[in-house]
């Protein structure tokens, strides 16, 4: 029995691949009775193609699919058995409709068959062989990206096929009304087929039937509009109208209710999975989804109408083809290793490690360092209420948002142990964190493993860096330590070879690079700088710019502060700074030597950027005059740097010579600078006396009044448990705010040091003090710490090495100040995002085990 | 790479270093300044507390082991703006007060002194009343063989308080602590706390109220008595002191003895005798932290004004011998005053009037006696000093620039030197700064 064809095709556009579909129909092998182009774009180029082929031509429009083909379908002269419907990028062999209408004898019940659809570019790969749902209604391929040797050639009943290629009996198309034109573009086929189903038909896939499919829509070169939207708007509105045609209807009715939060929820699961873009295309499509609710569980009504779907589920995508096409998307071939470049154990460099802290042995954390940076707030809760916030405590609270460097104070109170010693630890292994970093970085510019050693031990011994370690100069090495790890994790991120490990890399790139922003924003401008010079050499690499994000956001209060007050404040973002030796100069010649050296090897480009950034940092140092105390640390990186550029271009005499100097420097660098070194005192993580962190431990809003005689009267109202590093403000100390309260302190000091009691009570109560502490020994502070001790108001608590402390016995008023928070939500949300996203999974794992060159 | 490109990349790269190192470099960020308040409060009363009468340790035998107590009376003088009921002698110490915003040693001052003539003790002992402090230092302690230091400490206050002792000798501290009550004193026997230690240092604290001390020392030669001195507190160490009037009194019998103490660090010390009969003599030398350091002066006879310059805080004390009267007298640092005004006792008594500073400085002397006052100008070159006999009830100093005085008493009896201090309590302009 022959069978009558005819075939439609829906152009949109005239171009290579319209000639190419029309030129294999023409040469079909199985006759067609009609073949009609419906030219939704009304094009003079169409019809130009068209006509030479000699095939028939409607202009109806620009309709969508289902309209343009029934268009068509009103347009042929006779009426077919089977139609055959293609787009103008599915080129069919010529032998395809044959097979196709072999297959539609098969039976009277196989109503739809569809074809293997290769890639149209690379015709040995199956982009297609028949779709099927997840259990969620999830569209899914159940071959994708293989190469076609034959092993998926079995003719088998599918849930659905693509409209590409679909040859579909007409009496099935008229009784089904054809394609809804109201279904999300890519349910259409899948809906379509599912009625077919549930009506008692069967729907086959061909595989000796083979269609080239360009796939345009998916590869975003047709028009948005074509999909209704972006292509991950476009499948999750697919997805959300499958899972309301098959679901149970109590499912699909209270999942459909709730989908607004469920998208959100989805969220941070997304972006674990590196599919951030997904969750921007949920979130809209679901949103929408929510809105046009009726209008899809009126197209459940109409599928349901036709029969019962449970024949088909079945057919549904079974768990372990899931599984099987997730791990297939991490499979690569094994690529040869182009070095041998030895890991972190083999090259020795862990037991390095281990070594280094030996240097600074005297500086072992026992307890909080007493320093500019230490102590800090004596839990996680005390330092949170510094972070991020709008309010900095001092008098009755002054709208300066606190300084950006409190947020690594609170990353490293996150850490069960006291805060302060944790942070005395991060000095105490500073050395090592700086070795292991300089060592990644090293790794991306030479394979020899003693070299890498070599210099990431010199960074690490450098003089500078030990200077800053010995110092326990804490914003200093924050600096140090991360600022060549983030250029490493950029250099990994343009180099990674998949999206999963490159949005990892962007993410810890980001992560480190915000640590850098905090401590020191001119560093953190010429990271900037250097992801956009990785973006202009690569622009699809783009999207590296987005490792910027979480220094911007977490510096976004502090440049609006700073920018109506004070614009060179921008780069002073602690209080807890080091004082340091200016030693630039040294490091400048050093600098210069090491440029001369490089200069005989001939890479350019390493050396003017190192020497480009380098100039540009001591020039920011200079302008900006704030002595910034790791300059010299981050020179001794770039010296050594160019001594790696240089001694992989050396000769082995040059070699051993430079090898010699570099470690006998060490040696003399770690003797001088880090053995013999004074470390700062250890003490108790107390910011004021034992009695005044107890009551704020029970009463938050204690309040102290400290008067210190240092050449002149001093008075200060301090906080809670004392004023710890991450209570100071930048802002505060160098701008100064007026305050309403002021004039009070001032008038309660004089009044306690002149010894007289008149509107002492009245003062006490008016400022909520609770405390007065008096340091100080000299005549005038111990002649005032009498006067207290003879006023009625106080209990005398003691001396410590606060000074001299007195309990205020009357009652006093609470004060009760709020610290605003406002940008801190957002913050947290950045790095919440870069914090899931840089949390290793398996696609990043494979990833690395299967190194691929592409 | 071609070599030239090299050398291209490589002098760009050096000049890019270059110049930047070579931008001037700024400093625009300074601390902002603490908001100063001017704040005036009403002063507490003016007390000033006169130590009271010589000290007898083992009675008048001296054999009385754990006996130690007051002997005869004092005269006290004293000079106010306002009236004021002052006893004329005290054996015990005495507290005076006045009330008054404006306070100075014209609102209120006094002085007391006691010919002491007893078989183990003789000489003249004075003292000004100071205001109680809370702390301060004496340098003077003296120990062993005829020598005997008796510390005296009142409280003037209506609450107990603690007293901290602290004995600096020989690179050691002795602490000790002792309760005294309310309106109380405690006689202290040095001997009895650092033995026979030949000198040391005493620093005092108290733990509450300010507290008046003085030492008294007595010295010997076996049963024969060579003279009592009264030795007033100093409040702190200084870099610049001022030692006056130190007259040779004791030429070919007994050089003046200077002490000096660095209580907080070691100190470079320059040593300046000032005289206008002769020549000014310069001394140089280290001390080190903690160390008492005595130097005997080779003086020709006059009277000369002792400049200490220190590198860090240090305290200053002569022993000056006088031959005829026999008798001693430690004189410690005195302070610089604008104005000043001081009773004056009833025996011969000279103003000490020396210029510390850099410039000629005019003072105006007015002496106020039954008769009527008494008024002279003086002139004082830079490093200058005068001696002014004076007499009356009082005498008033002002002056065009700072000034140091003291009186020197000396009558057959013995010999002294009161050395003023300021009398004030805080409480006029006071400024305080707000952070």
């Amino acid at each position: 029995m022959t069978v009558t064809v005819a075939a439609i095709v829906v152009a949109n556009s005239a171009d290579v691949y319209l000639s190419e579909t029309l030129s294999q129909l023409s040469k079909q092998l199985n006759p067609i009775s009609e073949v009609v182009v419906v030219d939704t774009a009304t094009s003079n180029e169409t019809a130009q193609v068209v006509s030479r082929f000699g095939f028939s031509l409607i202009q109806p429009g620009d309709l969508p699919l289902g309209a343009a083909v029934e268009a068509g379908l009103k347009s042929l002269s006779t009426r077919p058995q089977w139609l055959w419907i293609l787009h103008d990028d599915s080129a069919p062999e010529p032998n395809a409709l044959s097979q196709l209408t072999k297959t539609a004898e098969i039976s009277e019940s196989v109503a739809i068959v569809g074809p293997k659809l290769l890639r149209w570019d690379l015709p040995v790969e199956i982009q297609q062989l028949g779709l099927t749902i997840t259990k969620t209604g999830r569209p899914f391929l159940l071959v994708e990206s293989e190469y076609d040797q034959g092993q998926f050639d079995v003719r088998s009943d599918t849930l659905a096929v693509s409209t590409a290629g679909m040859l579909v009996s007409i009496e099935l198309w008229e009784k089904l009304g054809g394609l809804d034109d109201s279904t999300p573009v890519l349910a259409q086929d899948i809906e379509f087929s599912l009625k077919a189903r549930a009506a008692g038909y069967r729907v086959v896939v061909e595989p000796t039937a083979k269609v080239l499919h360009a796939g345009l829509s998916m590869e975003g070169m047709r028009k948005r509009s074509w999909l209704g939207g972006g292509y991950r708007f476009a499948i999750e509105r697919a997805h959300l109208h499958l899972f309301t045609l098959t679901a149970p209807g109590p499912i699909a009715f209270l999942i459909n209710l709730i989908l607004p939060a469920l998208a959100i929820a989805q969220i941070p699961l997304n972006v674990f999975n590196r599919r951030p873009g997904r969750a921007a295309g949920q979130l809209v499509s679901w949103l929408f989804g929510w809105f046009s609710f009726p209008s899809r569980w009126a197209a459940r009504k109409r599928v349901r109408s036709l029969g019962s779907l449970a024949g088909a589920r079945s057919l549904y995508a079974t768990p372990k083809q899931i599984r099987q096409k997730r791990s297939k998307r991490m499979e690569f071939p094994a690529e040869e290793a182009r070095t041998a470049r030895r890991g972190f154990f083999a090259s020795g460099a862990f037991y390095i490690t281990l070594l280094l802290p030996l240097v600074s042995l005297g500086g072992f954390p026992l307890a909080a360092m007493s320093n500019a940076a230490s102590p800090i707030g004596r839990s996680f809760e005390s330092i949170w209420l510094s972070t991020g916030v709008d309010r900095v405590q001092f008098m009755a609270g002054v709208d300066y948002p606190s300084d950006p460097f409190n947020w690594f104070f609170a990353l490293l109170a996150l850490v069960p142990t006291a805060p302060s010693v944790t942070l005395n630890w991060f000095v105490f292994l500073a050395g090592t964190f700086a070795f292991i970093s300089a060592w990644l970085l090293f790794g991306q510019f030479t394979g020899r493993a003693w070299l890498r050693n070599l210099l990431a031990v010199g960074y690490a011994l450098s003089p500078a860096v030990l200077q800053l370690q010995s110092a326990g100069a804490v914003v200093e090495l924050v600096v140090v330590v991360f600022t060549p790890l983030s250029i490493y994790l950029l250099m990994k991120a343009r180099s990674a070879f998949n999206s999963s490990r490159t949005l990892r890399w962007i993410a810890l790139a980001g992560l480190s690079m915000g640590l850098v922003a905090i401590a020191n924003p001119v560093v953190f401008l010429l990271l900037g700088v250097f992801v956009v010079a990785l973006v202009l050499q690569n622009p699809r690499k783009f999207y590296l710019a987005a490792g910027v994000f979480p220094g911007i956001i977490l510096l976004l209060p502090w440049l609006m502060a700073t920018a109506q007050t004070n614009p060179a404040l921008i780069f002073l973002t602690s209080s807890s700074r080091t004082d340091s030796a200016d030693q630039v100069m040294w490091h400048v010649i050093a600098l210069a030597v090491a440029l001369v050296l490089a200069g005989f090897a001939s890479r350019p480009i390493p050396i003017f950027a190192t020497a480009f950034s380098l100039a540009a940092l001591v020039a920011a140092d200079r302008a900006l005059g704030f002595g910034f105390a790791e300059l010299s640390a981050l020179l001794s990186l770039g010296v050594l740097l160019l001594l790696l550029v240089f001694v992989d271009f050396a000769s082995r005499q040059v070699k051993v010579a430079i090898a010699a100097v570099v470690s006998l420097s060490m040696a003399v660098s770690a003797v001088l600078f880090g053995f013999m070194a004074q470390h700062p005192l250890q003490v108790e993580d107390l910011s004021a006396p034992a009695l005044v962190v107890a009551q704020a431990d029970a009463e938050s809003a204690t309040r102290t009044l400290v008067i210190s005689f240092d050449q002149e009267i001093q008075a200060d109202l301090v906080w809670g448990d004392g004023r710890s590093a991450d209570e100071r403000s930048v802002l505060y100390s160098t701008l100064g705010a007026s305050s309403q309260i002021e004039q009070s302190i001032a008038d309660l000091t004089a009044q306690l040091i002149a010894a007289n009691p008149a509107r002492v009570g009245q003062l006490l109560s008016e400022l909520g003090i609770d405390f007065v502490l008096v340091q100080g020994n000299d005549s005038t502070a111990l002649a005032t710490r009498a006067s207290i001790a003879g006023m009625e108001f106080f209990q005398i608590s003691g001396d410590s090495g606060f000074g001299s402390l007195s309990r205020v016995t009357t009652s006093v008023e609470q004060p009760s100040i709020e610290i605003p928070a406002n940008g801190r939500n957002l913050q947290l949300a950045a790095l919440g995002i870069f914090l899931l996203l840089s949390v290793p999974t398996p696609a990043t794992i494979r990833g690395y085990r299967r190194k691929v060159a592409r | 790479m071609k070599p030239l490109a090299r050398l291209v990349v490589v002098v760009v790269s050096l000049a890019a270093v270059a110049t930047s190192y070579l931008i001037p470099t700024s400093n625009q960020i300074s601390s902002s300044p603490a908001s100063e308040y001017a704040i005036d409060v009403n002063p507490l009363p003016l007390s000033i507390v006169c130590p009271g009468s010589m000290v007898e340790v083992a009675g008048r035998s001296g054999v009385e082991v754990g006996k130690i107590e007051r002997v005869d009376s004092a005269s006290v003088r004293v000079q106010s703006q306002n009236p004021i009921q002052a006893p004329s002698r005290a054996e015990a110490f005495t507290t005076l007060s006045v009330e008054g915003d404006e306070q100075s040693t014209r609102l209120l001052s006094a002085i007391e002194y006691q010919v002491v003539d007893r078989p183990r003790a003789s000489g003249l002992i004075a003292g000004y009343c100071e205001q109680p402090v809370t702390n301060g230092w004496f340098i003077s302690g003296d120990g062993g063989a005829g020598k005997e230091s008796v510390l005296i400490v009142a409280n003037p206050n209506p609450v107990d308080t603690q007293l901290l002792l602290e004995i600096h000798f020989a690179g050691k501290v002795i602490t000790e602590r002792y309760v005294i009550g309310p309106v109380s004193e405690k006689l202290i026997s040095l001997a009895a706390v650092v033995g026979v230690e030949p000198s040391y240092a005493v620093y005092f604290e108290s733990g509450g109220g300010g507290l008046v001390a003085a030492i008294q020392h007595r010295y010997s030669d076996g049963l024969n008595s060579l003279g009592v001195s009264l030795d007033t507190a100093v409040r702190q160490a200084e870099t610049n002191l001022w030692i006056s009037p130190v007259s040779i009194l004791a030429d070919g019998y007994e050089r003046p003895r200077l002490r000096l103490f660095a209580p907080t660090a070691a100190a470079d010390l320059t040593i300046t005798y000032h005289s206008r009969s002769t020549q000014t003599q310069l001394v140089e030398f280290a001390l080190d932290s903690g160390e008492l350091y005595e130097i005997e002066p080779q003086l020709p006879p006059g009277t000369y004004a002792i400049e200490i310059e220190s590198s860090e805080p240090v305290l200053a004390s002569i022993l000056n011998p006088s031959l005829r009267p026999l008798d001693y007298q430690w004189i410690s640092s005195a302070e610089r005053f604008t104005s000043l005004s001081l009773p004056l006792p009833s025996i011969d008594t000279e103003l000490a009037l020396v210029n510390p500073t850099d410039s000629r400085i005019t003072i105006n002397v007015e002496a106020a006696a039954a008769e009527g006052n008494q008024i002279s100008t003086i002139e004082l070159a830079p490093n200058e000093i005068e001696l002014l006999p004076v007499s009356g009830r009082s005498v008033s100093i002002d002056s065009s620039g700072e000034f140091i005085a003291a009186l020197q008493l000396i009558s057959p009896s013995g010999y002294a030197v009161i050395n003023p201090s300021e009398n004030s309590n805080p409480g006029q302009s006071l400024s305080v700064f707000v952070r």
